[in-house]
Order: C-alpha cells, then structure tokens, then sequence
C-alpha cells in the first residue's frame, strides 16, 4: 500500500517536471513577437461545429495546416448562438493583433438589420472576401409552382398562401423579401423551421412549399433521376446573376423576368485597429489557400465559388450588399400565442399550488442533514474567487493550480499529510490539463 | 455511379443492391491493426470524456476532427464513431458512483444506478449498466443495418405538428417519473421550459427575456446547466456530508458480480428499452436526451414492482443504459439513409466527412457505400471495444467513489469550469453553471426533482419552435394538431399518461408518505 502510493507519488513528481521542462521550453521559444504569426491563429466561427461556414473554415483550416510554407495553423473556435452575434462581439473585443479573426456570411449584415445585433460590419476590418454560396429557389419536384411564374402569381393572387420556409430574419428571409418585391404585391408565408436539412424535410414532406438552398445543398440533397417526384426536390430558379455549372440547367431568376442577383458571401473579418502588415499577412495565408488545388476541388464539390475580393472593392461590395437588404423592414410573424408569458403563469400557478400543498405537509417536514455547511460554502467561495480570477485575465496555470490546491486542503481540513500529495495534484493536473488543451488541440483555455 | 438513395428508398430494404466490394473495402479497412487500434483509442478516450462531468463526446470529437486531417477518411470515420459510443457510455461510471450526470443521457441512470452503489454494490451498478449498454447498442445496430432505409422515409412524415404533439408527450413523460409529487414535477419541468426562454426566439428572430445583456442573446446553454444543477450541486453536498460518508459506504463483498440470471431477467426489459431507445433516437434534436427517459417510464410502469424505482432497482439502470446506447443506432438512421444528422455529434461527423472531400446530402452513402459500412461496422466493433474495457476496467472504476475528495472534489470541480468554457470558449457559460448550481441546490432543498427541468429546458424549445412553424404555416389555426392523425395519437397519449398517475394517486391517497429521497 505504502510503497504503491510511493511509486505513484515519484512518478507524478517526475511528469511534473517533465511538463514544467515543456513549459519552460515554450516560454523561451515564444518571444520572437516581431514576426507574425507566431502562434496559431483562431477563426472564430459564429455557428456549431458541422454547419455550412464550419466547414468552409474546416476545408482551409486544414489547407494551412498541411501547407509547410505557414509556420503557424490556423485553428477553428466555434463560438455558436444568438444569430451568430455571440461569435462576433467575441472577435469585436479582442485584441487587435490578428491572433483572432472571425469567419461568416451575409447573417452578419442581416443580424443587424433585424435588431438583433447592435453592430455590423463597419464595426470591423474586412480581411477578406472568400467564397459564395449561389442560391436556389427548391419545391419538390411535383409541386404545382414549376417556375417563379407560377409561383410569384400564386402569391400575389393568394398572399400568404404559399409556405416558405425561412427563419425570419435570416439572409434566405431578405433574398426572398427580394424576390417579393421583383413582382409587387407578393406576399410569402414566412415559417422559420430551423436549418437546411430540417427545411429539406419539411419540403419532402409537404410541410413546406419552398425554400432558399445554397446549390452546394441542392446538388446534394437532390436524389438522381428516375425518383419519383413526391420523394424528389427541383431547383425552380437561380437568384444569382448567372446560371451555376454545377446545374447548367436551372435557369436564373433574373432569365424568368424577376432581375435579382444575390449569392451568400464568406467574408472574413479582425477587429478594428490591427496593423496593416498582419491583415497583410493573413490575406496572403487565404490567397494562398484558395489556389491550392484541394481546396478548389473540395470547393468546387461545395458549388461554392473560389470569389476573392480586398480592400475597396470588399468595402463596395459590403456597403451595396448592405443597401440592397437593409429597406426590407423584418416583421415578426403574427398571430403567436405569447409563450413565455404562458409559461411564466403556469410557473406560478404550480408555485401556488406547491406551495399550498407544502404548508398542508409542514407538519412531517424533517431538517435537512446538518452537515459542515461552512466548509462547502467556503470551497465554492474559491471556486468562485477563481472563476473571477480567470474572467479578469489571470493565466490559466497561475489561478488553477492555486485553485485545486486551497479546494483540496479545505476539503482535507488542512491535514498535514495531505500537503504534499494535494500540492502533487494541483501542479499535476493545470500542467496537464494545459499540455493537452494547448498543444494537441491548439484551443485556449479560459 | 454508384448505388442511389433512390433505389434505397424505393426498392425493398435489401443490402443485395449494395455492392459487396465496397462492404468487403471497408471491412478490410477496419480489421487491419491500425482500424483495430482506432477503435479502442476511440471508445476508450470516449469512456474517459464521457465519465468526466463538464467534458462531453461532443467536444472531443470536434477538438480532434483536425488532427484526423491528414488521415484516410475511414480510418477518420472510425475513430470518431468510436469516441461517439464510448462516450455515451461512459456517463454511467460518475452518473452511477457520484451522481454526476456527464449527459442529459444518463441522467436516469443516476435514479437507480447512485442508489445501489451508496449501498455498496457499485460494481453490480456499473455491471448492469455496461450489460444493457452493450445489449442497448447492438440491438439498434441490428435496427441500423437492417431497417435503416424504409425507416428513416417516416421522419418526413412528421410536421410541425407532429413534433410539437411528441414533445408534449415526452413532457407528460416526466412528470410522471420525476418524483412522488406530480405539481412539484410539472413545477420543475415548467421552470426548465422557462430558463430555456431567454435568447433569440426561434419563431421570431427577436431577442427575448435578455434584460439587455447580450451575452444572453444566446440563452443558458444546456451543458452548463447540467453541469451545474448536478456535478456542482452534488459537490456541495459531498462536502457538506464529508464525515457520514467516509464512514457509511462500505463496499460490500456479496453479490458483487454478474450472473447469466441476470441476462435472463432483463431480456424482455432490455430488448424493449433498446427498442424504444432506437425509435426515439431516430428524431432529430429529441432522441438521445430522452430515449432513456420513454424507457425507464415504460418498464416503470410494465413493472411488477414499480414501487423499487428509484431506491437501486436492477430494472431501472437496465432500462436506461440500454435505451441510451440505443439511441446512437437509431440516430445513425437518418445519417444513413439520407445523410441527414440526427444530433450534434453526428453533424460533427459529417461535417468530417466533407472536409474529407466527400459531398453531403442524402446521396453521400449512396455514391460512398464503403463510408456506410465503416460507419456499421465502426459502431458494431466500438460496442464490443467499449464492452471490454468497461468491464476490465470496472473493479477500478468502481474505486473512484472510494478516492479521497481532497483529490476527487477539487478536480471535477476544474473540469466543470473548463467544460463550460470549452463550450463555446467563452466564460460567461462558467457563471451560468455556477448560477445553476445554486439554483439545483435550492430546488432539491425544496424537495423539487431535477430531471424534469432539464428534460424540460431541452424540449420546451423544440415544441415552441415546432408549435410556432404550424401555427405560421395555418395562419394561426390550431385546428390541424386535431386532425392531422398522428398528431391527435401522441395528444391523447399524453393526456392518458397525465391522468394515469392522478388516478392511481386518488387510489391510494390514503397512504400519504413524505418522500423517501434524499
């Protein structure tokens, strides 16, 4: 038993020192600060892991990484949520030195004409413009709405009768407020269903009219020939200026009298304030990457055009994009029940209830165990002061090792036997930890 | 080109039409050592990530999608369907010993899996739970392989409605397990459904209920929350109860191992968790959140001892470890058929799979039937992988619950707040977690349970949005939730299910006993 945890106890000195060597190590090796990059570079994502942009970052990402003329990667950080604002404000306060650029699409535009971001794309400094979705107009293929004809009549005859699925307030909700508009007095049934596969089945299951894809997901999602056409979709309609080659065959919205000209863009943006010579530098690292021919063929398989656009002409481009969208008014949907105010009077209405039943019961309530409440409070107190400690910019290792150490000994109520194996732990574990967050994975750690 | 989704989905569901050269590609792919070698790395780094409060699959699988790169995509593909079934049963280890719930998943493990190990079977807990998990698995692969096609032509046929019908199903479902008292269930549960309410409307794209703090546009996210009604409310209680339970838990020695009776008892439940599990796991966003709850409500009530639910019943663990591995199978489904992603994790997946230069869509399989098979075959060999070394591993595992806290506490604690952060590298998920700490702790003061908040923060969104998308689309009539057939079916299930208990409550109203959970 003795000699075991003797055994345990030299080994974890040993790896301690180990991780402290790589440590020391690291320090030394990361001042030259004069070149950039010399550490990798995060492309914030503002979307989940496995969506459309992710992937699209993914497919450079992994071009920089496996190019030996960069010295740094470029590593993904997917920051999902609120419309992608969460993503974005991140980007927008951090520093300045390229370290941390953020990656999306029109929704950054969209999200503030909307109201749900405050800011927008002025707010930032525009590396790059790489990439652009062309969109479709899909119905399943035995829909009676076989062209914008047919469908934008059917929609100015019948307003509100046909089903599009797109989330109000999204870029697929303002390209179709566009199309509206090339035929006064169409009015589209907005119904925000969620993402591309969900609006996928929703059309194949006639809970959907049509919908706004990217060609990319239309030349996957569609199924081969010879599908019988209540298990198939069709693309109606090209909305970008010129027909796709993916799908020469569809013809554009603007050949069917309906003049509209608008792809879905991937633009990459650093924080207001960043050197000339880094943007310099990263534009350099995208240029590159979007001439190397795995990433023009994976592109390609995306229907996603190899676009680049920088400096004026991004800024032109942003400003027109912006211009064109932002007379769109957004309109909530109507006719909702209020949920939240729903739900907050059944919650009080069970409050009530539980808590009638509660004074009937008071009689048989027993107290709780008591326990050593102090010394919970007091643990969770540090966890607390640590927590702040990180939020104000303390170094990972600095505030955790202290952290897991003051936490053990409170819990070991300061027994002296337990010093050194508690102190073992701390280091062992932030070196650790740290070690393998920031060096196989390349991700920051708070 | 190669077989299309079409044939698959018209043609009668025979693997005939595949070509065997593929299925033979990738079978030779996967027992070369290096194949072998990957799926125990995964499943075993899975079981770790997943028995760790605050780290998730998930986010292993996104962390090393990039060091898969360079590699073949197959050999990509395996690891990470590894680390995906590894991780889902490692919840068990700390949902069963320390009542730290990794998942929504294993939540319902900790019902009856914490229980039996306070009273010192750990290792039977855990032996039960890896049984089922093992059997849960299989069976939804039998499902998979078999069944994947003509199944996964039904999710279209759910509508708005549909969903919205099923969720409040699964609603009722909760009230009815949560806790002796049905008013402190819905409570809880209505409370989770109103958390879940801040952010970004899903119907409206307005902001909501955010008090002008944008760090809320995004609402509470679901890990932290867990993390902090279960591991840091757990924590604080282990501490507050540090002397009573170094000395009450002694492991006992009897009865420790498991028997083929064992096997032969469960048979039935387990066959009808898995079964439930897989068709539960076949919805996207629902499946593996609550297939285990849908189980264990089932073999509650298909009991002959419903009463033992909740004090350490072999039957509870069973249910719910069987039906949450089985929603891997039953979520593969759609991924299969139609390459549509039923889950995170598996978006994740195919988010892989493109950057390895493949197409997405629902021809993805058909025009790589190689990827179907390594995806079959992965799953097949990554449940046999994670089998063995849960139960080689088990009498240690077993002993994590004896490691001194001093140790144990302070690093479970850090992994929650790297977990949060990870997350979406940010740290105000770090102070929503510690929020929701203090909030469980409250709720469990007041004898309120907590399954059914989150079971609640989990749907309450999906059955609004979904209520929302029907009503947009009738321009507000409720009418089609009546008519639509299966709609009407899940709404007079959930009505029976709610007045189910409150009926055999009535019966026996005059047994009126507090409540026996701690």
């Amino acid at each position: 038993m003795n000699t075991s945890r003797r055994v345990f106890s030299i080994a974890s000195a040993l790896l301690i020192c180990a991780l402290l060597g790589w440590k020391l190590a690291n320090w030394r090796s990361g001042g030259d600060a004069s070149q950039f990059p010399n550490q990798p570079i995060q492309v914030v994502v503002p979307y989940a892991a496995g969506g459309g942009t992710d992937t699209f970052v993914r497919i450079i990402e992994k071009s920089v990484s496996l190019n030996d003329d960069f010295t740094q990667p470029i590593v993904v950080l997917n920051q999902p949520g609120g419309g992608s604002t969460i993503g974005g404000r991140y980007v927008l306060g951090s520093r300045p030195d390229g370290y941390r650029i953020l990656c999306n699409n029109d929704a950054l535009i969209t999200a503030q004409l909307s109201g749900i971001a405050s800011f927008g794309h002025e707010e930032l400094t525009p590396i790059a413009q790489l990439g652009t979705m062309s969109l479709v107009l899909i119905v399943r293929e035995d829909s009676p709405y076989q062209d914008l004809v047919a469908l934008l009549e059917q929609a100015k005859t019948d307003p509100n009768s046909i089903r599009f699925g797109a989330d109000v307030g999204s870029p697929a909700y303002f390209y179709a407020r566009e199309l509206e508009e090339t035929n006064p007095g169409s009015v589209f049934n907005y119904i925000s269903t969620g993402g591309g596969q969900k609006r996928y089945t929703q059309i194949l299951g006639g809970h959907l009219d049509v919908g706004i894809f990217s060609v990319g997901e239309y030349v996957g999602y569609r199924s081969p020939e010879g599908t019988p056409p209540s298990q198939n979709i069709t693309a109606i309609a090209i909305l970008t200026g010129e027909r796709n080659p993916s799908i020469p065959e569809v013809r554009t919205a603007t050949e069917q009298g309906f003049p509209i000209d608008n792809g879905n863009s991937y633009y990459w943006f650093a924080p207001k304030g960043t050197p000339p010579e880094t943007l310099g530098k990263l534009r350099e690292i995208l240029d590159t990457s979007r001439r190397d021919p795995t990433v023009v063929a994976e592109l390609k398989k995306l229907s996603i055009t190899p676009d680049y656009r920088e400096g004026e002409e991004l800024d032109q481009y942003l400003m027109n994009k912006k211009r064109s969208l932002e007379k769109f008014a957004v309109s909530p949907p109507t006719g909702l029940p209020n949920f939240p105010v729903w739900v907050i009077g059944i919650v009080m209405g069970l409050v009530v209830i539980v808590s009638l039943k509660n004074k009937q019961a008071r009689g048989q309530k027993t107290t709780t165990s008591s326990g050593d409440r102090r010394l919970a409070i007091g643990a969770i107190a540090i966890l607390v002061v640590y927590v702040a400690s990180l939020q104000i910019g303390a170094s990972y290792l600095y505030a955790t090792v202290p952290a897991i150490f003051l936490i053990g000994m409170a819990i070991a109520r300061g027994a002296k036997e337990k010093l050194l194996p508690v102190a073992q732990l701390a280091l062992l574990f932030s070196l650790g930890s740290e070690f393998i967050f920031t060096e196989i994975f390349s991700v920051p750690l708070p | 080109m190669g077989l299309s989704l079409v044939d698959r989905f018209v043609t009668p569901p025979t693997f005939k039409l595949l070509s065997f050269d593929s299925m033979q590609e990738a079978l030779q792919q996967l027992f070369t050592p290096m194949g072998l070698f990957l799926v125990l790395l995964g499943a075993s780094l899975g079981v770790f990530v997943g028995a760790i409060p605050g780290l998730t699959g998930t986010m292993l699988i996104a962390l090393v999608l990039p060091l898969t790169y360079g590699a073949d995509p197959q050999y990509a593909l395996t690891l990470l369907i590894s680390i995906y079934v590894g991780a889902v049963s490692g919840g068990m280890v700390t949902a069963t010993l320390l009542r730290m719930p990794g998942t929504p998943a294993s939540i319902v493990t900790t019902f009856d899996g914490y229980p039996m190990a306070q009273k010192g079977r750990p290792e039977k807990a855990l032996g039960l739970a890896v049984m089922a998990s093992f059997a849960g698995g299989m069976i939804s692969w039998g499902f998979l392989v078999l069944l994947a096609k003509p199944i996964a032509t039904l999710s279209t046929k759910f509508g708005p409605f549909e969903y919205f019908t099923l969720v409040l199903m699964a609603l009722v479902l909760i009230a009815s397990i949560g806790g002796k008292s049905l008013s402190k269930s819905l409570l809880s549960g209505f409370l989770g459904i109103l958390l879940s309410m801040p952010g970004i409307a899903a119907a409206t794209g307005q902001s909501r209920l955010t008090f002008g703090i944008t760090a809320l546009n995004d609402g509470f996210k679901l890990l932290p929350v867990l993390i902090g009604l279960f591991a840091i409310n757990q924590i604080f209680r282990d501490i507050v109860n540090l002397k009573q339970n170094s000395e009450t838990t002694e492991i006992q020695t009897k009865g420790l191992s498991l028997r083929f009776a064992d096997f032969r008892k469960q048979g039935v439940n387990m066959v009808r968790s898995s079964v439930i599990g897989t068709w539960i796991g076949l919805l996207p966003g629902i499946g593996a959140n609550i297939g285990s709850v849908a189980a264990y409500t089932v073999a509650k009530n298909a009991s002959k001892t419903p009463e033992k639910f909740g004090t350490g019943h072999d039957e509870g663990i069973v249910s719910a470890e069987a039906a949450n591995n089985a929603t891997i199978g039953g979520a593969l489904i759609p991924l299969v058929a139609m390459g549509l992603p039923g889950s995170v994790v598996e978006a994740v997946l195919l988010g892989a799979l493109v950057i390895h230069g493949l197409q997405p869509g629902p021809r993805l399989f058909g025009e790589h039937p190689e990827m179907v098979y390594t995806i079959m075959g992965a799953m097949f060999l990554a449940n046999i992988a994670m089998a063995m070394i849960m139960g080689f591993s088990m009498r240690w595992l077993a002993r994590i619950s004896r490691i001194p806290s001093a140790y144990l506490l302070p690093v479970i604690l850090v992994f929650c707040v790297i977990g949060s952060f990870a997350l979406s590298n940010r740290l105000f998920d770090v102070w929503v977690m510690l929020a929701f700490g203090a909030l469980g702790f409250i709720l469990e003061s007041k004898r309120i349970p907590l399954a059914p908040f989150v079971i609640g923060f989990v749907l309450g969104p999906i059955a609004e949005e979904n209520l929302s998308a029907g009503l947009m689309a009738t321009n507000g009539s409720w009418l089609p939730i009546f008519t639509r057939p299966i709609s009407i079916v899940f709404l007079l299930v959930s009505l029976v299910m709610l007045a189910l208990p409150m009926l055999k409550r009535a019966q026996s109203s005059s047994e009126n006993q507090p409540t026996a959970a701690e």
